[in-house]
């Protein structure tokens, strides 16, 4: 089959005039493990970075929030999907134009993945002002989270100022999610006293703001109480990054009325907050410098354990997991190597 | 009050398998039931139920034993009641037996060689050769690769002595000893006894073959030269009975007259069953242990079978494959072991020589290997009918064994016999039985307890033994076959044939956009109209669908469960219209509302409002429709998608239970409609699971609604229709299918249903033909009339392998129903889909166990076709989609056009306000709470608008306004497929071609698994999603329902390789080019469009030549769909 020619200029031309196929197609190009399409990407996204740039200029100051970005985090189950399709909706009724980024994490043993999330938003997914595009998250490669960022800009180049990352949240080898938007939600089910103790509380500290999703019918008492657990335990955490912000825990259900208008006036309250546009404008600036951070880890990683010396790399492994090896001196044998240090 | 089967409940009826003081006290009772239903359906003079015959029957069975004319004066005087000496004379096989598949070969023809190899390679395991094998060719097994010292070779006609000399040379140049040359001959047998002219003759011919034979006793111990036959003797008219006495004398002087100083060769005898299925199990039973009796015991008996299938005058191909399935499997269960089957004789349409020859191979393959009878053959041990035939069966042969001695010899006896042939046959009273005495039995439908069904009788609480106490003995089942296609005039006129051509009921089969709510005009149906069944849009088309039938006679059964509002107020309003009230209605509607969420689909509304709307139909037809059953509680829908037995049972009752529930909270009594709750069972290949799961669930609904609370009998009596599966059904060599569908049939009868369906042979492949409803049809008629099966209630009751499997059974699904129950019952239970998991979790099990060969499917994974068999050509019904859809529309305008639109809109206001008021009751009301047992009037309001003309369309929207539609949301099991297949071969070079794929391509293919149209069906786009996650593919899920432009628009958004499109409801031809259009339109088409399901064969090259990439059909394994699309 032959896929037409990823013209970087064509699809950068489809892209900001908010043509679906070419954002499709540019999605798929940044998530590519090929090197050739590596090449057209770097070309690609220069371009949409130089064109966010651009927007954000053209934007009057009091409107930094335009393009906010958020995940929704929260173990399988918890009803993300179902989350997002209500919020979705309402957003679109509210006059923005909403992208999301599902990423469904992939089989270890086979690789592949079933893509569900998007049949689980349909009322979303049948809206014109809606895009939603299920990713797999390639975690037996790593990677995905890179590509997540750039689909995220991808999107925001092609005219969605509002995009939702669906994702489990922190895997091991992942970076947190968090890392990649503005703002991260994290969904979280109505559990009976015993186990809410064991929830971890760094899955808690990374998130923004919590919601005890399922609060209705049989959910109901249950959410509310896990709540008010955490409501009280988000107290005793250190005080959030953005002055004035205290963490808010709310149930909620994806499924019925109940909780959504205390969700909107929260965030009527957070975008009330004067510090919040430098915050943010704060957040994003740092976030470009991780983000090179981290590319250029994964390029140097995949670029020496992909090449030629790729059977070299596997013996380096083996004899650091034996102890042949120290990992301080790995490195440094590699950059010597590389002709980076003497 | 909320009714709950208690911890106790479930304790007690798993710890027990006996009668409790209820039931104990019922089965009392037996006989003046009996005696009530004769009464009812005045057929008393058809049956001899009168207790004083029957208690004298029962009382001479038990004070004196059959008692046996001395024969053979040293051996026993009695047969003893079990079964186990003839089974043990076979290789025992984990509780079962492997009989050999025997195949005939005509020796003088050309294509001996490959007829042998053929025949070898599809699974024969013995050959009986016709005609001179020597004459013919210079044929040499061993150089041709084949050496059969595992088979036996049968050369009856043939010169015994010149074939062991052959024989010999060949096995030498094989390196193989004449002690290990398997051979039946035919030096003595049956044929010498009808030659000679008086008893000298006979004995000459015996001391004279005896000598030739002692010769090569020694050399060749396990080649046989005596073949007694029932086959000559049939010929001159003896019967059965007489057969096989004059065979047993044979034996007996065979051996009498052996030299003793040579060993013994082994005897063959060979019986030649009809369809009689249970007198042919004791005959052969019976001959077997006799035979067993009257020889030293290390006597080797090859005990043999060659059903007799083709009758006078009979030239109905069909007819003989369904003459030889009862044949092999009376012979498999009657410790046949070998079967041979000659080839088919009769017409089928399309059919080739070698399918003759092959089919009939097949027939038996599919016995053993799918219908598992290898694993059952000791299926009567035990059974009370089998062991009073079987004393039957040996009382009228030993009566002619008595006369044969008193006549002086064999010969004298035949020639008296013959004399007498007229006056016997009318003694006998012309009877198709195969016993003169057969009049006793068929009276003692009673059959004595054995222990483990002491204290239960058919008829009564808990009817694990049939819900009637005569059965079919007084009635047979229903023949009520499932059809509906076009219009509604199409199927009128099919439905007058088939009812013309010996059909009782009908039962409806309506089309996807009728079953979803949606008039044949709407954007949405466009595709599926008319095509899965008949497309009904107001009261104008139900009335042409029954036009010059008689609906206060005929049973009407429908399929529907979306849209069972607007239908049945169609059926009611039409019946009205033609002059038949309500209350003289009969029939069933569906009305099953919980297994559409579990797994079929055609659902249109949220649960809780759907169950709303059962509770009203209930309420309905317990006041105004006293003769319709107002549900048909269905498993058939889970077994199809995947469930196993006890699922099925589990999950059917688990749903029986809610019903039950909102029945009684609806205000209404349990007695007032538990009696109209009718149950609806599929039938697969396992045999002996399929009868037990019948039974299973008689006993287990009979516990369940006692504990709920029933009192009257009636309420507790689970009446069911069956219908074959499917799902079992083939698309290559379609002709086994006949065979699947007898089989799966035979065990519906053998559980005691009350109607059947029966499906037609391509249904795999397309929709239904006359031609192959006639076969489907005949399939029921010839067992009701020719198998003899009516006559016996729960004929294999007490039969310890079935009553074992019908225990686990009930356990296995008590089990799943306490699941069920402790998460709430149904309704809740869905919402965490763990029913729905359960099964699709099966369902992939077996697709990997079938994909591995593990579980056999003969022509699919074993025993194919060869590949240079030409595809038969069976003529195929084409419905004419265009003219069905412009009709449709039409008459949708003109109906609009002509009715009174302000009472319309009226009537649905009315409706619509209705069911508002529902909804709320449904969204405050507690579940718990008790409503007004007057309902709110629903179904009249529908018959309201019906009579107005308001359309199917119209009133399921006013039902909308108020519930809205519901949308399900897919999920998809990952693993559970790669785990059963992991280290296939296959499966791995799919892996390795998806792993290079993602290496050229940058990422893991991706395929989007899309059903399109109405077609709700989706084990198989499960199945495939499941199954290609686990090879390494990125699969997303379309939604289910999705117009051909939704599913290209997801394709575009979520950037796949392929949309792989599952289809089961002959809409591709209308869906699939729309679909590439959308993808053209949409630029993309670089995407590729894959089809898979039902798709007739004649439409692949067509659908390619349209740019479908690959079209897969039904039994591809899922590695090779995935290499294949890769590759292009
Ligand atoms: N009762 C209730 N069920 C919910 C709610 N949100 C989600 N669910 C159910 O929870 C299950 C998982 O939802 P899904 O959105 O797929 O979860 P995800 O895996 O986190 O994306 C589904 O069966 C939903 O119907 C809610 O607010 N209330
Ligand atoms: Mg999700």
């Amino acid at each position: 089959m032959t896929a037409p020619d990823l013209n970087v200029d064509h699809l950068f031309d489809g892209l900001i005039h908010g043509d679906r196929l070419s954002l499709a197609r540019s999605i798929t190009l940044v998530e590519s493990r090929k090197n050739q399409d590596r090449i057209v990407a770097i070309q690609l996204m220069t371009l949409v970075d130089k064109h966010l740039q651009q927007c954000a200029k053209n934007m009057p100051s009091d409107q930094t929030l335009a393009g906010w970005t958020m995940a929704i985090t929260g173990p399988p189950g918890v009803g993300k999907s179902t989350f997002i399709d209500k919020l979705g909706v309402q957003l679109v009724e509210l006059g923005h134009r909403v992208a999301v980024l599902a990423i469904d994490p992939s089989s270890v043993r086979s690789g592949g993945s079933i893509l569900g999330d998007k049949t689980r938003m349909h009322q979303l997914a049948s809206r014109d002002e809606a895009y939603i595009r299920p990713s797999p998250s390639g975690s037996t490669h790593g990677g995905t989270s890179a590509a997540t960022k750039e689909a995220i800009d991808l999107c925001l180049a092609a005219g969605y100022d509002t995009v939702l990352v669906e994702t489990v949240g922190v895997g091991q080898n992942e970076i947190a999610v968090s890392d990649l938007v503005d703002w991260t939600l994290l969904l979280l089910m109505g559990r009976s006293g015993d186990d809410l103790q064991g929830i971890k509380r760094g899955i808690v500290e990374a998130a923004d703001m919590v919601l005890v999703n399922k609060a209705d019918s049989e959910g109901y008492e249950p959410a509310l109480e896990t709540q008010r657990y955490y409501q009280s335990a988000l107290s005793l955490f250190p005080p959030h990054s953005l002055p004035g912000w205290k963490v808010p825990c709310l149930a909620i259900s994806s499924v019925q009325e109940y909780g959504w208008e205390n969700f909107w006036s929260t965030l009527k309250d957070l975008k009330a907050l004067p510090e919040l546009p430098d915050w943010i404008k704060n957040k994003r600036a740092n976030q470009r410098v991780s983000s090179f951070q981290r590319m250029l880890n994964q390029a140097l990683l995949e670029h020496w354990s992909s090449s030629q010396s790729r059977r070299t790399y596997l013996d380096l492994e083996s004899d650091l997991r034996t102890g042949q090896i120290s990992p301080s001196q790995a490195v440094w044998d590699r950059l010597k190597d590389w002709g980076l240090k003497e | 009050m909320n009714p709950k089967l208690s911890e106790a409940f479930f304790d007690h009826l798993l710890s027990s398998w006996e009668a409790d003081d209820f039931e104990k006290n019922h089965s009392l009772h037996w006989l003046n039931v009996l005696e009530k239903e004769c009464k009812d359906t005045g057929l008393t003079e058809n049956i001899c139920y009168k207790d004083k015959m029957v208690s004298a029957y029962i009382s001479s069975c038990v004070t004196n034993p059959v008692s046996v004319i001395p024969l053979m004066p040293s051996q026993s005087a009695t047969i003893s009641r079990t079964l186990d000496s003839a089974n043990e004379t076979n290789k025992s096989d984990g509780g079962g037996t492997r009989w050999r598949i025997g195949s005939i070969i005509q020796s003088n023809t050309e294509s001996l060689r490959s007829s042998i190899k053929e025949a070898l390679e599809s699974g024969a395991d013995a050959l009986s050769f016709v005609g001179d094998l020597v004459a013919s060719s210079e044929f040499m097994p061993a150089s041709e690769g084949i050496w059969w010292n595992y088979l036996i070779a049968d050369i009856r006609a043939w010169d015994y002595e010149a074939a062991l000399g052959l024989w010999e040379q060949w096995g030498l140049q094989a390196g193989i000893s004449p002690s290990e040359i398997e051979l039946q001959g035919e030096l003595w047998g049956t044929g010498s006894l009808l030659i000679a002219q008086n008893d000298q003759e006979y004995e000459e011919s015996l001391r004279e073959s005896i000598r030739k034979a002692c010769y090569s006793a020694k050399r060749f111990p396990m080649a046989s030269p005596v073949l007694l036959s029932e086959d000559s003797l049939l010929d001159t008219g003896l019967h059965s009975w007489e057969a096989v006495a004059v065979i047993l004398t044979m034996a007996k002087d065979w051996i009498d007259h052996w030299d003793k100083a040579f060993p013994l060769p082994p005897i063959c005898v060979e019986r030649c069953p009809g369809p009689k299925f249970m007198e042919e199990i004791a005959m052969h039973s019976v001959l077997g242990r006799a035979m067993k009796e009257i020889g030293p015991t290390d006597m080797i008996v090859r005990h043999w079978a060659k059903p007799i299938c083709t009758a006078v005058g009979h030239d109905d191909g069909a007819r003989e494959l369904l003459g030889m399935t009862l044949g092999v499997l009376s012979s498999a269960l009657g410790g046949i072991d070998t079967v041979i089957l000659p080839d088919l004789q009769g017409s089928l349409e399309g059919i080739s020589h070698e399918d003759r020859c092959r089919l009939p191979r097949n027939l038996q393959l599919l016995l053993r290997d799918e219908a598992m009878l290898a694993k059952s053959t000791t299926l009567l041990r035990g059974a009370g009918t089998i062991t009073a035939l079987e004393d039957v069966a040996w009382q009228s042969v030993s009566e002619v064994l008595v006369q044969i001695q008193a006549s002086g010899g064999l010969v004298s006896w035949l020639k008296m016999r013959q004399s007498q042939t007229m006056q016997t046959i009318e003694l006998a009273g012309s009877s198709p039985y195969l016993f003169p005495w057969m009049e006793v039995v068929h009276a003692r439908i009673r059959q004595e307890s054995t222990a483990s069904v002491q204290g239960w009788e058919s008829g009564l609480p808990p009817y694990l033994r049939g819900p009637y106490a005569s059965m079919y003995v007084q009635r047979p089942w229903t023949i009520r076959q499932y059809a509906g296609f076009s219009t509604a005039a199409d199927s009128n006129a099919f439905y007058k044939r088939n009812l013309a051509a010996g059909q009782k009921g009908l039962s409806v089969a309506f089309d996807l956009p009728t079953h979803r709510g949606y008039d044949s005009d709407h954007p949405r149906a466009v595709a599926d109209v008319g095509k899965a069944g008949v497309a009904i849009d107001s009261i104008e088309d139900m009335k042409g669908l029954f036009k010059e039938l008689p609906l206060d006679q005929l049973s009407v059964s429908m399929t529907m469960n979306g849209a069972v509002v607007p239908v049945l107020a169609f059926f009611i309003a039409a019946a009205h219209e033609s002059g038949v009230s309500s209350e003289k209605l009969t029939g069933t509607i569906q009305n099953d509302i919980l297994k559409e969420f579990m797994v079929r689909n055609t659902y249109i509304y949220p649960p809780a409002y759907s169950m709303q709307i059962v509770a009203e139909i209930f309420r309905y037809c317990s006041k105004q429709m006293p003769k319709f059953n107002s549900i048909s509680i269905s498993g058939y829908h889970m077994h199809e998608a995947g469930a196993p037995a006890e699922l099925e049972l589990a999950y059917t009752l688990a749903d029986g239970l809610e019903y039950l529930r909102y029945g009684m909270q609806a205000g209404l009594d349990i007695d007032e409609f538990a009696p109209r709750l009718s149950f609806f069972w599929a039938t697969g290949m396992d045999f002996v699971t399929e009868i037990a799961k019948l039974r299973a669930g008689r006993l287990l609904w009979s516990r369940i609604t006692r504990e709920f609370g029933a009192k009257d009998p009636k309420s507790m009596a689970l009446r069911t229709h069956c219908q074959t599966s499917g799902w079992s059904l083939t698309r290559q060599d379609p002709y086994n299918n006949i065979t699947r569908t007898c089989i799966e049939a035979l065990s519906a009868v053998l559980g005691g249903t009350q109607s059947l369906h029966t499906n037609a042979f391509d249904e795999a492949i397309a929709l239904p033909t006359d031609y192959s409803a006639k076969i489907a049809r005949d399939t029921q008629l010839f067992l009701q009339t020719e198998s003899g099966l009516c006559r016996w209630v729960d004929p294999l009751g007490g039969s310890l392998l079935l009553e074992q499997r019908t225990q686990e059974l009930v356990r296995g699904a008590l089990i799943r129903i306490k699941e069920i129950e402790e998460a709430g019952g149904m309704t809740r239970a869905m919402d965490s889909s763990l029913p729905k998991r359960r099964i699709e979790e099966a369902a992939a099990v077996k697709q990997a166990r079938i994909d591995t060969a593990v579980e056999i499917i003969v022509g699919v994974n074993a025993y194919r076709m060869p590949d240079s068999a030409q595809a038969l050509d069976i003529p195929l019904l084409k419905v004419n989609h265009e003219v069905v859809l412009h009709s449709q529309i039409s008459s949708l305008d003109h109906l609009r056009a002509t009715r009174d639109q302000d009472k319309v809109r009226q009537s649905l206001e009315a409706l619509a306000e209705c069911a508002h008021r529902m909804k709320e009751t449904t969204d405050c009301l507690a579940y718990e709470q008790k409503q007004e047992s007057n309902g709110f009037g629903l179904m009249e309001l529908a018959i309201e608008a019906a009579l107005q003309r308001a359309t199917l369309g119209e009133i399921s929207s006013a039902l909308e306004s108020a519930f809205g539609r519901y949308t399900a949301r897919p999920f998809t099991l990952q693993g559970v497929y790669a785990r059963q297949i992991m280290n296939d071969p296959q499966f791995e070079a799919a892996r390795l071609a998806v792993q290079a794929f993602e290496s050229s391509h940058g990422r893991r293919p991706r395929i989007l698994v899309a059903k399109l149209g109405q077609d709700g069906h989706d084990r198989g786009a499960k199945i495939i999603a499941a199954g290609f996650a686990d090879l390494g593919f990125d699969v997303d899920l379309g939604q289910l329902f999705q117009t051909p432009e939704e599913c290209a628009q997801q394709a575009v958004e979520n950037d796949v390789h392929w949309v792989g499109v599952s289809s089961l409801a002959a809409g591709h031809w209308t869906l699939i080019p729309a679909l590439m259009q959308a993808l053209h339109d949409l630029k993309a088409d670089h995407i590729r469009v894959v089809l898979g399901g039902v798709i007739p064969p004649e439409d692949y090259e067509p659908l390619k030549q349209a740019g479908v990439q690959c079209v897969f059909g039904p039994g591809t394994r899922l590695s090779e769909a995935a290499l294949q699309i890769l590759k292009a």
